[in-house]
């Protein structure tokens, strides 16, 4: 579904991904792990197409397009999806009308008819009921006063909602106590599928106890420098980082 | 040098037009009832340009426009006897005599609005021998006035609350307004008053109103920029507990301009007044926000706050804004604050990631804005409002 090829980038002149190659199938799950400025929200905006950073090197092909060519709204309708590490708030746009323009959008670019509001708002309540919110939540401003727990589980209603072929979750995990992430990491186990990939972004292991990963990797310095299976996060708990980074 | 000496001229030629249309007025109200305002306007100097009020908007449109009303009187009447307005509920209105005009006229600080004067003889002179084109409405319950510029080019209205009554007031502005329109609250009156402005040729108005004890003034208003659009607003809070609260949305884009220039006494003890402005320049278009809150000695208790976000579009727009604090009591709570920014990038691009097309993402965020602005009960009609405007504007700049 995804194969990254050589990616380097900088942010301001300064290089941050060094040459990235990373391949994702249809129905994988990979966590990518790694000390702090090693590159992994870089990536992760790369892919969701942020302004600000500057591909020098390297490409992205999604679905046999190349990804980097598209607008990040087309990015979107292509299928990715990016949960953010900080969610914006967004004061005087409220979260139903958010989610309809988003939902209407992809389905415009699709080709389809945009859903009727009855049939809107009885799946942005079944979403909202799933992930523990109040629906009177949909009537609030996006992300707006939220606490950090509520604008995570919030990047998950919406990968519910938009229900992309790629999800990349970054730091999804930040911010979170436990029971939020439980529910959190439910949201994210009822999207995978055989037609559905994740790639989490994390600090730390805990994220992966409750969403199992098929591969795990390490980024390090801009590269991958270590692949595994789920096992390998779990020695990243017990040794740390600096083995790796400093081999 | 060459700067200086451009600006010499230009300053010579609009003192030049203020003086002709002094004479005008003068002439105009010469052997009228208009005596009192004659003498005033006769020893006043009236604003030019660079004048620390009239900086940012060409006074000189303001004299054309009044000496156009002079010069065809009979057309600026336009013949119709319909007032500029549709009164409902306990109320009743009635056409005043120029006796009357005069007193409302003398009412108006006209050191802070000398243009006022100027306004009163151009009404009355423009209404020939239909009357003083003043009209007095007096509101003993609730009531309700619909205002709509777009019948008259004059008009000057003075409101009249008795004690705990109730004005709703849905104002409409079209082409060619100049007009006064004058509000006294008495104790426990209340008006709440929607101001929606589209994008005309040319606005000045002035609103001006004294509030008694537990008095309450609502003014929301949403406003396109025009050629020339110069708002002012002046509420004495004279009673105690009396309050005012304006926000509201300004927008201007093409070569427009947006100017609202607004003056809060606090006068009685614990008299609270809410100003809030949010702006958005684009195109060319120029907002200007003069906010200026007076405390006078014996306000005690008073708590006043301005706050005037902005946001320009590009590099070609302007944005004006001075809010200002003159307090003589001490125990008071007063605060202020403005800012210029930018429409926020990492909110447009969250939008996009979504899917939502960059210009559509761009005027939610812009609506998103303005709805901010506006509250109260006008606040969803003015929403609406902006709603579809929004795109119109948009496209227009």
């Amino acid at each position: 579904m995804l194969t990254i090829s050589g990616l380097t980038a900088e942010v301001d002149d300064k290089p941050i991904l060094k040459g990235l190659d990373l391949s994702i199938a249809a129905g994988e799950v990979h966590a990518i792990m790694g000390p702090n400025g090693s590159g992994k929200s870089t990536l992760a905006s790369i892919l969701a197409g942020k302004p600000g950073y500057r591909v020098t090197d390297g490409g992205v092909d999604f679905r046999g397009d190349d990804l980097l060519a598209f607008e990040p709204e087309e990015r979107a309708h292509a299928g990715v999806f990016l949960a953010f590490q900080y969610p914006t708030e967004i004061p005087g746009v409220s979260n139903m009308e958010f989610l309809k323009a988003a939902l209407d959008s992809g389905r415009k670019a699709r080709g389809e008819a945009p859903l009727d509001t009855p049939a809107f708002m009885r799946l942005a309540r079944e979403h909202a009921t799933a992930l523990g919110l109040d629906p009177s939540f949909l009537k609030r401003g996006v992300n707006e006063g939220f606490s950090g727990g509520e604008k995570k589980r919030n990047e998950i209603l919406q990968l519910a909602m938009l229900d992309p072929s790629l999800a990349v979750l970054d730091e999804t995990d930040s911010g979170l106590d436990i029971d939020a992430l439980q529910v959190v990491a439910e949201g994210v186990n009822r999207f995978r599928g055989e037609d559905k990939a994740v790639l989490l972004i994390t600090h730390y292991q805990r994220l992966l106890d409750y969403i199992t990963p098929d591969h795990v990797h390490v980024l390090a310095e801009g590269r991958i420098v270590r692949s595994g299976d789920a096992k390998l996060a779990l020695e990243l708990e017990e040794r740390g980082y600096g083995w790796l980074t400093n081999a | 040098m060459a700067n200086e000496r451009l600006v010499a001229s230009q300053r010579e030629r609009v003192s030049a037009h203020a003086e002709r249309a002094r004479a005008a007025l003068l002439a105009s109200a010469a052997g009228s009832s208009l005596d009192p305002i004659s003498r005033r306007l006769r020893g006043a100097r009236l604003p030019l340009p660079g004048s620390e009020r009239w900086k940012y908007t060409p006074v000189n449109r303001v004299y054309e426009r009044i000496l156009t009303t002079l010069e065809a009187p009979a057309e600026s009447a336009a013949d119709d006897e319909a007032p500029p307005w549709v009164l409902s509920g306990a109320a009743r209105a009635r056409p005043a005599d120029a006796q009357t005009l005069v007193r409302s006229a003398q009412q108006i600080d006209s050191q802070r609005h000398p243009i006022a004067d100027a306004v009163a003889i151009a009404v009355s002179t423009s209404h020939g021998d239909k009357g003083s084109g003043c009209w007095t409405i007096e509101v003993d319950g609730d009531a309700q006035l619909v205002l709509d510029a777009a019948t008259a080019t004059t008009s000057w209205l003075q409101v009249v609350l008795a004690p705990g009554a109730h004005l709703t007031i849905d104002e409409r502005q079209s082409p060619g307004a100049l007009g006064v329109l004058r509000c006294e609250l008495a104790a426990g009156a209340r008006i709440t008053h929607s101001r929606h402005a589209s994008q005309d040729r040319f606005c000045w108005q002035l609103l001006d109103v004294e509030l008694a004890d537990d008095a309450s003034y609502a003014l929301h208003h949403l406003s396109f920029g025009s050629e020339l659009r110069r708002q002012e607003n002046h509420f004495r809070l004279l009673g105690h507990r009396s309050s005012v609260e304006i926000d509201g949305a300004l927008l201007c884009g093409n070569n427009h301009r947006n100017d609202v220039q607004t003056i809060v006494e606090h006068k009685g003890r614990n008299s609270r007044s809410r100003q809030r402005y949010h702006g958005i320049a684009a195109g060319s278009g120029k907002v200007t926000v003069g906010g200026r809150i007076h405390i006078h000695t014996g306000a005690a208790g008073a708590d006043a706050q301005l706050s005037n976000p902005n946001l320009a579009l590009n590099e070609q727009t302007e944005i004006n804004t001075k809010p200002e604090l003159e307090i003589y009591e001490e125990d008071v709570s007063c605060s202020h604050g403005a800012t210029i920014g930018k429409l926020d990038e990492d909110a447009l691009f969250y939008m996009r990631s979504r899917g939502i097309p960059e210009a559509a993402a761009r005027e939610a965020l812009l609506l998103a804005f303005v709805r901010e602005g506006i509250s109260g009960p006008a606040a969803e009609r003015g929403a609406a409002i902006a709603s579809a405007e929004l795109k119109q504007w948009l496209a227009s700049t």
